[in-house]
């Protein structure tokens, strides 16, 4: 914190910094008693076998040996992965193409405003309602896709979405989920451009640049932060995969496992099977995967800054 | 432009708006389905289908109303909602101006823990949180489900990186001169500069709290506590529910409606404020 870096902006003695400090202060409060002592007492847990009351005994890194060799854990990471990887290409890939799109010079779609909030409208919805209407929509015999596909002559017997093969499942999860977000990232990135000043793509098309160099040169560069953002909490999000999962299997992970998630495990293992000390190891087996991957994005997208 | 290439590009143009309106359908339809299928009797969904209402809405709502006390569950979940965006959206914007304009010690450290706190999965520290909500009986109360929300560290480095580009330290200057309050500086300038950003994430953070599933699942048991989510997601214990799916889908309706008739009226603010001033529509 070297005083002479500090910009020149605030001279003689009306120095204002430590209002900085004090504007912190209830963000730092909330912060060390909600979010980082529930994750000490987290760590603290996964060293014991802790049941959810009354004593715990130390049991040192036991229930760490377990979480890496358990294969049910493993076999739930990797359908988490599974869904997550469907997921995050549609979503990502969508709100990167909309966005391009609606900022070409060219072509000037119109109409933003009202695509927006439609794309958006799916992501305002309780991903318990979203897992109910798309089990219920999706069902085997009754549910109406099935019923139209019919119709329409597409499929000659009704296909078995979610009881049928696990991947099929798996891919609907996926599938849904970019449904129900790639709006908000579509926002999100167009936020980002529209922070970009217009003049650039002004300046760009009048000196002749075309629609790929304006992309790689302006939109992409200048976009990097909040794609970075976007990509990191969808990783974070993504891996943290319950809700539909848990719901639109009605609880069970079925067809098959196919369904189970990391965090649904965790959550059977503190919640059903009271053996939170390990659900606390899983949390922070987890979580380790969780930091690996996101250091890695962070340093390949923030590499050619500072 | 010579005419081929005016033909050509409307040709583009007219196959990108299909494209997009297709997807805006595919956005709707679910939707459209789901409403339909709330006024039709669990016979009729089973052997048919229909994009056009029919008659046993009246039937389906006794049902659900019957059986559900989904009205109170509305009522709590948008207590919580409300209560945790305002909060999330005014301390984290103070916490990111503090970060982004002033220069204390602690500052790059604070970021830094940030930083690491944003990639933090939230069931990291949700067995710990439920241990300290316990010891301090907080089970079964809406405290751990709103307080939080003034540390939202996301939300923060967000609106931090938004002030960084969209806020001229010029700006700060002249009032400070003027001997006005830092605290008024940051409530009568940043705030109002801030707001498109600020907007954006407090959408999402009332979206989050709306749509929370597993916190308040852990947290509560009292079942009038019970959040919408939670109320759908024990639809399959209801029987009487469970065995109509015409039923179903009122349920589900009845959970969705509310917020698609808020976003009709805020969406025109929302995406003005987003867009203020850099769009040209």
């Amino acid at each position: 914190m070297g005083k002479k870096n500090a910009p020149a902006k605030h001279r003689g003695p009306n120095d204002v910094d430590h209002y900085g400090a004090l504007f912190c202060i209830p963000f730092v409060v909330t912060f060390l008693v909600f979010s980082v002592y529930p994750v000490l007492r987290t760590f603290v847990m996964s060293f014991t076998d802790y049941k959810g009351y009354g004593k715990a005994d130390l049991v040192m890194l036991d229930n760490y040996t377990r979480a890496l060799t358990d294969p049910l854990f493993w076999e739930a990471f990797v359908n988490t992965l599974k869904m997550w990887g469907i997921n995050i290409v549609l979503q990502l890939g969508l709100a990167l193409l909309l966005t391009v799109l609606f900022n070409d010079m060219k072509y000037r779609m119109k109409g933003l405003s009202l695509f927006r909030a439609i794309f958006y409208l799916p992501n305002l919805i309780a991903c318990t309602s979203v897992a109910f209407l798309f089990k219920t929509l999706l069902d085997w015999q009754y549910g109406s896709v099935n019923q139209v596909l019919l119709k329409a002559g597409l499929i000659s017997a009704p296909i078995n979405w979610l009881g049928g093969s696990g991947a099929t499942a798996q891919a609907v999860v996926g599938v849904v989920g970019a449904w129900m977000w790639f709006g908000n990232s579509f926002i999100l990135l167009m936020a980002g451009v529209q922070g970009i000043s217009r003049d650039y793509y002004e300046a760009a098309t009048i000196d002749g640049a075309g629609r790929w160099k304006i992309f790689a040169c302006i939109t992409m560069p200048l976009l990097r932060p909040i794609m970075m953002y976007v990509a990191i909490t969808s990783l974070i999000g993504g891996l943290q995969l319950f809700d539909i999962p848990y719901l639109i299997s009605g609880t069970k992970g079925q067809p098959g496992r196919s369904l189970y998630t990391a965090v649904f495990y965790l959550f059977n293992m503190a919640f059903t099977n009271r053996q939170m000390g390990y659900a606390a190891a899983i949390a922070f087996v987890l979580f380790a995967i969780i930091a690996v991957c996101s250091f890695v994005a962070f340093r390949l997208m923030n590499q050619k800054e500072d | 432009m010579r005419k081929s290439e005016v033909l050509k590009t409307r040709l583009i143009k007219g196959l990108l708006y299909a494209g997009l309106i297709l997807l805006a359908l595919l956005c709707i339809i679910p939707f459209w389905m789901m409403l339909v299928n709330s006024t039709r009797s669990g016979n009729e969904i089973m052997t048919s289908f229909s994009l056009i209402p029919c008659t046993s809405l009246l039937e389906n709502w006794k049902l659900v109303t019957k059986n559900l006390n989904i009205f109170q569950g509305m009522l709590n979940s948008l207590l919580i909602a409300v209560c945790s965006t305002i909060l999330v959206s005014y301390f984290s914007a103070l916490t990111a101006y503090g970060l982004a304009c002033f220069k204390f010690r602690g500052n790059k450290l604070l970021f830094t823990v940030m930083l690491v706190f944003m990639m933090v999965p939230a069931q990291l520290g949700l067995l710990g949180f439920y241990d300290l909500c316990n010891a301090l009986g907080l089970v079964d109360s809406y405290i751990p489900l709103i307080v939080p929300a003034i540390a939202s560290p996301g939300t923060v480095f967000f609106l931090r990186q938004y002030i960084l580009s969209v806020l001229p330290r010029a700006l700060l200057e002249a009032p400070r001169i003027d001997g006005a309050s830092e605290l008024t500086i940051f409530h009568r300038i940043v705030l109002p500069i801030m707001s498109p950003g600020i907007a954006t994430m407090a959408i999402g953070a009332f979206i989050g709290s709306w749509n929370a599933y597993l916190v308040p699942l852990v947290l509560l048991n009292n079942q009038k506590l019970f959040t919408l989510p939670m109320m759908i997601a024990s639809l399959n214990s209801v029987k009487d529910i469970s065995s109509n799916i015409g039923a179903t889908y009122l349920a589900v309706a009845i959970s969705v409606m509310p917020i698609i008739v808020v976003f009709c009226f805020c969406s025109r603010y929302i995406i003005s404020s987003i867009s203020a001033g850099s769009v040209k529509e």
